[in-house]
């Protein structure tokens, strides 16, 4: 039976957690389940930092996480709570909060919790991964 | 349409990271979606349960959250036992009435959920 999946996570670039995530992710697509969203809370939302540097060697999780919902148009929804607290922000939170610069960008789309929220009601899995 | 039965496990202490705010903000989410919640504390997170002075640290406190999770119809939470008596947390002077329970009852808790988060 299909299955559809939200995967939540909760770890920044430099974990573990990440990996994991990424890996379930690509098993679902893989396995012909259907992955709703991936939505970044807490320390998570610094994966969607277009400021990441990383060196050439070492996991780019914002690029990563870019190709992945372009190849397969998976929403990655941010907490806009965590994000704002945290220093990530979009044009538009960036223009009314009187901030010259912003980091995040497409894909990666700042959201309320609701939208975590009603995946308890119409999905089979809430995954989360680095809590 | 069944409501579904999320266990929270709330597990980081009140004032070290945004975490405990976090994990707030997302059970009152939660609730006000109508899922069925039951919190539990366990670890580091029975500490969320004292009363704190959280202004002396230039912190929000949890306080207030906590005392009206009954307003989001969550009327009953639980610690595990070994958490409180790990942490010194006597549990008849927690700031929201708590029940301690076993290792084996959180299992079957968690065994008979749709969610745990």
């Amino acid at each position: 039976m299909k299955q559809q999946f939200t995967l939540v996570l909760h770890s920044g670039p430099m974990s573990l957690g990440v990996q994991s995530a990424l890996r379930f992710a690509q098993s679902i697509i893989k396995l012909n389940h259907q992955l709703e969203q991936v939505f970044f809370y807490g320390d998570g939302v610094y994966c969607c930092s277009n400021l990441l540097t990383p060196m050439q060697d070492e996991f780019n999780s914002v690029l990563i996480w870019q190709q992945f919902s372009q190849a397969y148009h998976i929403p990655m929804h941010v907490c806009i709570a965590s994000a704002l607290r945290r220093g990530l922000i979009d044009e538009k939170e960036s223009t009314n909060n009187n901030h010259d610069n912003h980091n995040i960008s497409v894909p990666f789309i700042l959201t309320g919790l609701g939208q975590l929220a009603k995946a308890f009601y119409n999905q089979h899995r809430v995954i989360q991964f680095g809590r | 349409m069944l409501r579904k039965k999320v266990i929270y496990l709330i597990k980081n202490t009140p004032f070290e990271s945004p975490r405990a705010r976090e994990d707030l903000d997302l059970i009152l989410m939660l609730a006000a979606f109508e899922v069925e919640i039951t919190l539990i504390f366990i670890h580091a997170g029975v500490l969320q349960l004292l009363p704190t002075f959280a202004e002396k640290i230039n912190a929000r406190a949890l306080t207030d959250v906590l005392t009206a999770l009954p307003h989001y119809e969550i009327t009953e939470c639980f610690a595990l036992d070994t958490s409180l008596s790990q942490y010194q947390v006597p549990h008849d002077k927690t700031i929201v009435p708590i029940r301690a329970i076993t290792q084996s009852v959180l299992t079957q808790y968690i065994h008979d959920a749709d969610y745990i988060f």
